[in-house]
C-alpha cells in the first residue's frame, strides 16, 4: 500500500526533474509573456481576450479573468507538450524498471505522474497569477486588490482544465501510438476542437465563457452601452481599433456555484482519464504489454511506432530473436558465439584502406536526410498523396490550397532537427567529430530539402499560373520552417518545443493572422518574402550561435 | 610514454601532453584534479574506482568537454582552444553511446564517416572492412534498433576506428563482448598501440594486464600512480600473503587487512592478504598479481601500514 506521502514524494521528484529542463523555462517564459499580452501595461495592439470594441478597466477580477483564460488556452497546448513523455523517459532512463521492482502499484505510479504533471502546470499558473497582480498594480486602473476575484477564475476555470490536460498527458503516455509525435498532432486537434467549441454556442463550455460573458454584458449595459451586439473571443489577435472601456469587477463568490460544479465534474473526468491509462500500462514489462493485447512497438505501423533510442541497459538484456532483412541474407549473429570461421577482431587494421579526409557538405547532408526520413514509408505515402492532390487542384487565386497542409505534414520529421533525442546519448560520439557548424548546416539543408519535397508541386503550379510573388512567399516559408525547427531543437535539445510551437504558428497563418503568414496565404497582408527569409536567416544564425556557445563552454 | 609532463620539444612525435588538468563541475565537484601525463604511442590502461575521474578525463581528451584549467596539447596544439586537429584524428568510444535505431550499421557508420569528414570512397571501403573486422558483415543491413547490445558495442568499436585514429580513446570497450571477443579485442588494441596512442579505461584489471604497456591509476581525480605493469608488480612485491583460515575468522581478517581475494578449499578459506607486514606467523608470501598491485594503490589510505594488533596475532596463532 502506497501512502499519500510516498505518492507526494514520487510526484515531487518527477516535478523537480522536469522543472530543471530547458523546455520548462521556455514554456514558463511564454506563460509570463502571455500574461503581459493578455493584460498589456502599455498601448499594445495585441489581445488575448476580445470584447468587441471594448476593453475592461484593470480591476483584480478583469485582469485575473483575462490572464486565466489566456493561460488556459496556452497551457492546455504548450503545457501538454512539456508534461507528456515522462513515462517514456522513466523507461529510457531505467528508473521505471527500478520502480517496477517496488511495491508501487500501477495506479499509484500513474497517480504520481498525474500529480507531477499538475504541479508543472500549476507552478506556471501560479507565476501567471503573480504576473496578473503585478500588471494590475503597475497599470493603476484600480488600486483595490481583490484576491478572491483575481484567483477565482484560476481556481475554478484554469486549474480544473489543466487537471484534465495533466490526466490526458498521462493517458497519451500509456496508450500505444499516442506516445510519440503523432500524439502531439492528435492533441493539437483535440485542443483546437476544445478551444473553438468552448467559444461556440453549441460546444462544451470548458472556459466558463457563458458565465463570464453574461456578467460582462451586464457591466457594459450598466455603463450605458448597448451590450447585445458585443462579441467575445479567446485567442491571440491584434486590433487597431480604438476601444471603449467598461468597469467589471470580475466573477464574485456569488457566481462561483455553477463554475465550481463544472470544475468538480472536469476534475473527476480528469482523474478517471488518467487512471484509464492503467489498462495499457504494464509496469515497464514489455512481455506483459504484448500478452495484454497491445502490439509491440516494432510491429506498429508508422506513425504509431515510437522512436526507440538505444539504452545502455540493453547491453545486459538478451537479444530479441532477429531475422535476416532480406531473403537469402545470412542470419544476424545476435547472441551467437563467434565461430572459428567468422571471428571478430582478427583482421589487421593496419592493412585497411587508408582513411582519406575531405568529406563534403553533400555527404553530411545525405547523412542528416537519412536520419530524418529513414524508415518512414507511410510518411512518404502521405507526401505523395498531398503531391497528387496538389497536382489535381488548381491554385486558388494567388495561393494554392494544398500548400499549407503540405507544409504541416513533415512537422514530426522537422521536430527531429537540431537535437538527437531519438539517438539516445549519441551526442558524445558526435562531439568528438570535427566541424560541428557544418553538421548543423547540413541538418538545416536536410530540413529544407524535406520542405521542398512536400511543397514542390504546389509551388510548381503557382509558378505555372504566373503567381511569382506567391512562389517567392512559399519558398521563403520553405526556408523559415526548417530554420525554426533547427532553433527549437537546438535550444531545448528535444522535439517537443517545435511540435508545440509550429502547429500554433501554422494555426495563426491559416487563420490569416497577418503577422504570422509565413507562407503568403493572405496576399498583401503578411510579411514580405524577404522579411520571412531574413527571419529564417536570423533563426539559423541563432541556432549556430547557440551551438557555438555550447561548443565553447562544453 | 613518460610519467609526467615536462618542458621540452617533442616535435615530430605523436604526443599527447596533459598538463595540470582540472575539471570541476557545478557544485564544486572536482572530477579531475591536477592531472599531468605525457603519452606517446602505446596502450595506456586507465584504472580507478567508480568516480575516480576516468570518464571525465577521457571526455576532455576526446574534446567532448573542456577542462576547467590546465592544458591538453596534441602535437603542440591546445585541444580546448583548437579542437579541430585532434577531432580529425581521434577515435572515441564512450562508455554509453546512442545510435539511431532506424539506421542499419552500414548507414550509421556512413553517417559518422561524413561527420568525421572522410571522403566518400575511402569511407565506403573502410566501412566494409571494419564491418568485417567486427564480424558484422552479415548483419550490415540489419537495423541498429534490432541488434543486441553486444552487436551494437561492436558497431561502436567500428565507428571509433573509422578515421584510422592516431589517438584512440576507448571507455569500457569490452562491455557486452564475450570472453573470446574480449581477448581478441585486447590483441587488436595491442597491435594498434604499436603506432598509435591508445587509452583504455576499464574495471577489468585482467584486460589491462593483457593489453597495456603502461598503467595509470586514478583516484579522486588525481593520478595516483603511473608505471609499466612490471613496475606495478615490483611495487607490490613483499606485500602479498596467503593464509588458510576457518570461515568464521574472515570477518576479523576483513576488519584488519585489505583482502585481495578468497578461495574455498577443503582445509578452509584460502585468503590473499595485502599487507606491508606478515599478517600472521602462518601466512606465506605470495607472487603479486596486477589486481593486488591495483588494490594496494587504490586503497592506499585504508591499507594497514602498522603491524597487526596483538588480538589479531592471537587469533591467527592456531
Amino acid at each position: 500500500m502506497v501512502t499519500t506521502g510516498a505518492l507526494g514524494a514520487l510526484a515531487l521528484a518527477d516535478f523537480r526533474e522536469r522543472r530543471r529542463r530547458p523546455a520548462y523555462l521556455v514554456v514558463l517564459l511564454g506563460t509570463l509573456a502571455l500574461g503581459l499580452l493578455a493584460a498589456p501595461v502599455g498601448d499594445s495592439r495585441w489581445q488575448v481576450f476580445q470584447v468587441s470594441d471594448f476593453h475592461g478597466r484593470y480591476t483584480s477580477g478583469y485582469v485575473g479573468t483575462v490572464t486565466a483564460l489566456g493561460g488556459a488556452v496556452w497551457l492546455s497546448l504548450a503545457g501538454f507538450g512539456i508534461t507528456r513523455g515522462t513515462i517514456g523517459r522513466d523507461e529510457r532512463s531505467g528508473v521505471g524498471q527500478i520502480l517496477a521492482a517496488t511495491p508501487l502499484s500501477r495506479l499509484a505510479y500513474l497517480a504520481g505522474k498525474f500529480l507531477s504533471n499538475l504541479m508543472v502546470l500549476g507552478s506556471m499558473l501560479l507565476a501567471l497569477a503573480g504576473t496578473a497582480l503585478a500588471v494590475q498594480l503597475i497599470k493603476g486602473d484600480s488600486d483595490r486588490v481583490d484576491v478572491v476575484r483575481l484567483l477565482l477564475p484560476y481556481v475554478l476555470i484554469t486549474l480544473p482544465l489543466l487537471a484534465a490536460v495533466a490526466a490526458c498527458a498521462v493517458l497519451f503516455d500509456t496508450v500505444p501510438g499516442l506516445r510519440d509525435g503523432f500524439g502531439a498532432l492528435v492533441w493539437f486537434v483535440v485542443w483546437l476542437v476544445g478551444v473553438l467549441g468552448a467559444q461556440a454556442g453549441g460546444g462544451y463550455d470548458l472556459l466558463g465563457m457563458h458565465r463570464i460573458t453574461a456578467s460582462i454584458r451586464e457591466a457594459i449595459a450598466a455603463g450605458g452601452h448597448p451590450a447585445d451586439t458585443v462579441e467575445f473571443g479567446v485567442g491571440l489577435t491584434a486590433d487597431n481599433r480604438v476601444l471603449g472601456t467598461f468597469d467589471w469587477p470580475g466573477l464574485g463568490p456569488g457566481e462561483a456555484g455553477g463554475l465550481a460544479a463544472d470544475a468538480g465534474l472536469l476534475v473527476a473526468v480528469a482523474v478517471a482519464l488518467g487512471l484509464v491509462g492503467a489498462m495499457w500500462f504494464h509496469r515497464f514489462d514489455r512481455a506483459a504489454a504484448r500478452a495484454g493485447g497491445s502490439l509491440p512497438a516494432s510491429r506498429l505501423p508508422w506513425p504509431f511506432r515510437p522512436f526507440r533510442p538505444f539504452r545502455p541497459s540493453d547491453l545486459s538484456r538478451p537479444s530479441r530473436p532477429s531475422r535476416p532483412s532480406r531473403p537469402g541474407e545470412p542470419a544476424p549473429d545476435a547472441g551467437r558465439r563467434p565461430s572459428a570461421d567468422s571471428p571478430a577482431f582478427v583482421l589487421d587494421p593496419a592493412r585497411m584502406t587508408p582513411a582519406r579526409p575531405g568529406g563534403t557538405v553533400l555527404a553530411a547532408l545525405v547523412g542528416e536526410l537519412r536520419i530524418l526520413v529513414q524508415g518512414k514509408r507511410l510518411w512518404w505515402a502521405g507526401a505523395l498523396t498531398l503531391a497528387l492532390l496538389a497536382a489535381a487542384v488548381p491554385p486558388d487565386g494567388p495561393t494554392h490550397p494544398v500548400l499549407p497542409f503540405a507544409m504541416l505534414w513533415p512537422v514530426l520529421l522537422w521536430s527531429r532537427m537540431g537535437n538527437r533525442a531519438d539517438g539516445g546519448s549519441i551526442d558524445d560520439l558526435l562531439a568528438a567529430c570535427p566541424s560541428p557548424a557544418r553538421r548543423l548546416l547540413a541538418g538545416l539543408l536536410a530540413g529544407v530539402v524535406l520542405a521542398l519535397a512536400v511543397a514542390a508541386v504546389p509551388i510548381t503550379r503557382l509558378l505555372a499560373a504566373g503567381h511569382t510573388r506567391a512562389v517567392a512567399a512559399a519558398l521563403a516559408g520553405v526556408l523559415l520552417v526548417p530554420a525554426l525547427a533547427l532553433l527549437c531543437g537546438t535550444v531545448t535539445r528535444g522535439p517537443r518545443l517545435f511540435q508545440s510551437l509550429y502547429p500554433m504558428l501554422w494555426y495563426g497563418m491559416i487563420n490569416h493572422l497577418a503577422g504570422l503568414d509565413f507562407l503568403g496565404v493572405t496576399p498583401d497582408h503578411g510579411p514580405t518574402p524577404i522579411a520571412v527569409a531574413t527571419t529564417a536567416a536570423a533563426l539559423t544564425l541563432g541556432a549556430l550561435a547557440l551551438d557555438s556557445i555550447r561548443e565553447a563552454t562544453r | 610514454m613518460c610519467p609526467s609532463a615536462t618542458a621540452g620539444s617533442m616535435a615530430g612525435m605523436k604526443t599527447l601532453r596533459i598538463h595540470d588538468l582540472t575539471k570541476e563541475y557545478r557544485g564544486g565537484k572536482r572530477a579531475v584534479d591536477s592531472f599531468s601525463l605525457t603519452l606517446r604511442p602505446g596502450v595506456l590502461g586507465l584504472l580507478g574506482a567508480n568516480g575516480a575521474g576516468k570518464s571525465s578525463l577521457m571526455r576532455i581528451l576526446a574534446t567532448v568537454t573542456r577542462p576547467t584549467s590546465g592544458q591538453v596539447l596534441w602535437e603542440g596544439t591546445d585541444i580546448a582552444r583548437r579542437p579541430g586537429p585532434l577531432r580529425r584524428t581521434v577515435g572515441y568510444l564512450p562508455q554509453d553511446f546512442g545510435v539511431y535505431p532506424q539506421l542499419t550499421a552500414r548507414e550509421f557508420l556512413g553517417y559518422l564517416a561524413a561527420a568525421k569528414g572522410l571522403r566518400r570512397r575511402s569511407a565506403k571501403a573502410r566501412i566494409d572492412e571494419l564491418l568485417d573486422l567486427v564480424n558484422l558483415s552479415g548483419s550490415s543491413r540489419q537495423r541498429l534498433g534490432a541488434m543486441s547490445g553486444g552487436m551494437r558495442q561492436r558497431v561502436g568499436i567500428a565507428q571509433a576506428l573509422l578515421n584510422d585514429p592516431r589517438l584512440l580513446i576507448v571507455d569500457e570497450p569490452t562491455v557486452g563482448l564475450d570472453p573470446e571477443e574480449r581477448l581478441r579485442f585486447g590483441n587488436l588494441l595491442t597491435g594498434l598501440g604499436a603506432e598509435r596512442i591508445v587509452i583504455l579505461s576499464t574495471h577489468i584489471v585482467s584486460d589491462v594486464a593483457a593489453t597495456a604497456d603502461r598503467i595509470a591509476v586514478m583516484g579522486g581525480g588525481r593520478l595516483l600512480h603511473h608505471d609499466t605493469p612490471e613496475g606495478l608488480l615490483r611495487a607490490a612485491e613483499g606485500r602479498v600473503w596467503e593464509l588458510t583460515v576457518e570461515p568464521g575468522q574472515l570477518p576479523l581478517l576483513r576488519s584488519r587487512f585489505l583482502l585481495g581475494g578468497t578461495t574455498r578449499t577443503p582445509q578452509g578459506v584460502r585468503v590473499r592478504i595485502l599487507s606491508g607486514e606478515r599478517p600472521a606467523p602462518q601466512a606465506e608470501p605470495a607472487e603479486p598479481r596486477l589486481d593486488d598491485a591495483y588494490l594496494l594503490l587504490s586503497s592506499a589510505p585504508a591499507a594497514p601500514a602498522a603491524p597487526a594488533a596483538p588480538a589479531v596475532k592471537e587469533a591467527m596463532a592456531w
